[in-house]
């Protein structure tokens, strides 16, 4: 049973397959081939959405490889999450308290 | 009570655009944008999908991407925006959504509402008519826009409302 509202899974969903993850006892969620915003390569990559404070960051979200896009950002953080390397670019203040899709939306702004 | 109004000029485009023919899915997908609420919605933008956001699928007239969604996400966000899916059908009289359109519009609502507050909506069109559908929340079913109205002259609606 995840603690997330299935609401707000179901949101997520037209961008690609969902599922709820645990790794330190915190839930993760992790967004397969999520597509990337215009001119970004690869043009989708599984993402793992922290939804929740981690690094002095309110909410992160990690990908599965590093994306080239506009907004170059600063890819300084990789991480072991579930058995499975991920890549984080710093990008702050996304609260935790938003809805799980916008949440999302708002990191991908990082790439322009 | 619904009501969503779009300017002639607006409308003609859209239909216009839905008509080009596209390497192979069988028909074209747009979003209106709209500002308003669940009485009144008025149209003041239309994007289209872009070729590539087109994906191949058997047995439905055209199926988008996920990066399609994404970018529409990002200007719903962006612009708080009430988004109403469009596409169209052949036919004459007031049109309706088939089986395959309802499953994948209740798909996508929750994103919708997920970045902007809505309502959020969909579009069907023929050559001659529209009718639409409103979501105004995630977990609810649609319900039909009672009417909707090209504002032009002549100014033309269509009801969807019981009323004569």
């Amino acid at each position: 049973m995840s603690a997330f509202a299935q609401e707000q899974l179901d949101a997520l969903k037209p961008l690609g397959a969902v599922s709820v993850l645990t790794d330190g006892g915190k839930e993760y969620v992790l967004v397969q081939q999520c597509a990337m915003p215009p001119g970004c390569a690869p043009a989708r990559v599984d993402v793992l959405l922290c939804p929740h404070s981690r690094d002095g960051y309110p909410s992160r979200l990690f990908f599965a490889e590093k994306v080239n896009g506009r907004g170059a950002p600063n890819w300084h953080v990789q991480a072991r999450i579930a058995d499975r390397n991920w890549h984080a670019y710093s990008y702050k203040d996304v609260p935790a308290s938003l809805p799980l899709v916008q949440m999302l939306m708002n990191h991908l702004r990082g790439l322009g | 009570m619904s009501h969503l109004r779009i300017a002639a000029g607006m409308l003609a485009d859209v239909r216009k655009e839905l008509h080009r023919p596209h390497a192979f899915a069988y028909e074209r997908v747009g979003f209106i944008l709209c500002r308003g609420d669940t009485q009144l919605l008025v149209a003041y933008d239309y994007v289209p999908l872009h070729d590539d956001e087109y994906e191949l699928a058997p047995g439905v007239g055209a199926q988008y991407s996920t990066a399609a969604i994404t970018r529409m996400l990002r200007l719903a966000r962006e612009q708080q925006a009430c988004v109403f899916n469009v596409h169209k059908h052949w036919g004459v009289g007031l049109p309706s959504f088939s089986d395959v359109d309802l499953q994948s519009l209740t798909g996508v609502m929750p994103a919708f509402f997920g970045v902007a507050r809505g309502p959020h909506g969909a579009v069907v069109l023929n050559e001659e008519c529209a009718a639409g559908l409103i979501w105004t929340s995630a977990g609810r079913a649609p319900a039909p826009l009672s009417r909707v109205t090209e504002v032009g002259a002549p100014l033309r609606m269509w009801r969807n409302d019981g009323l004569a």
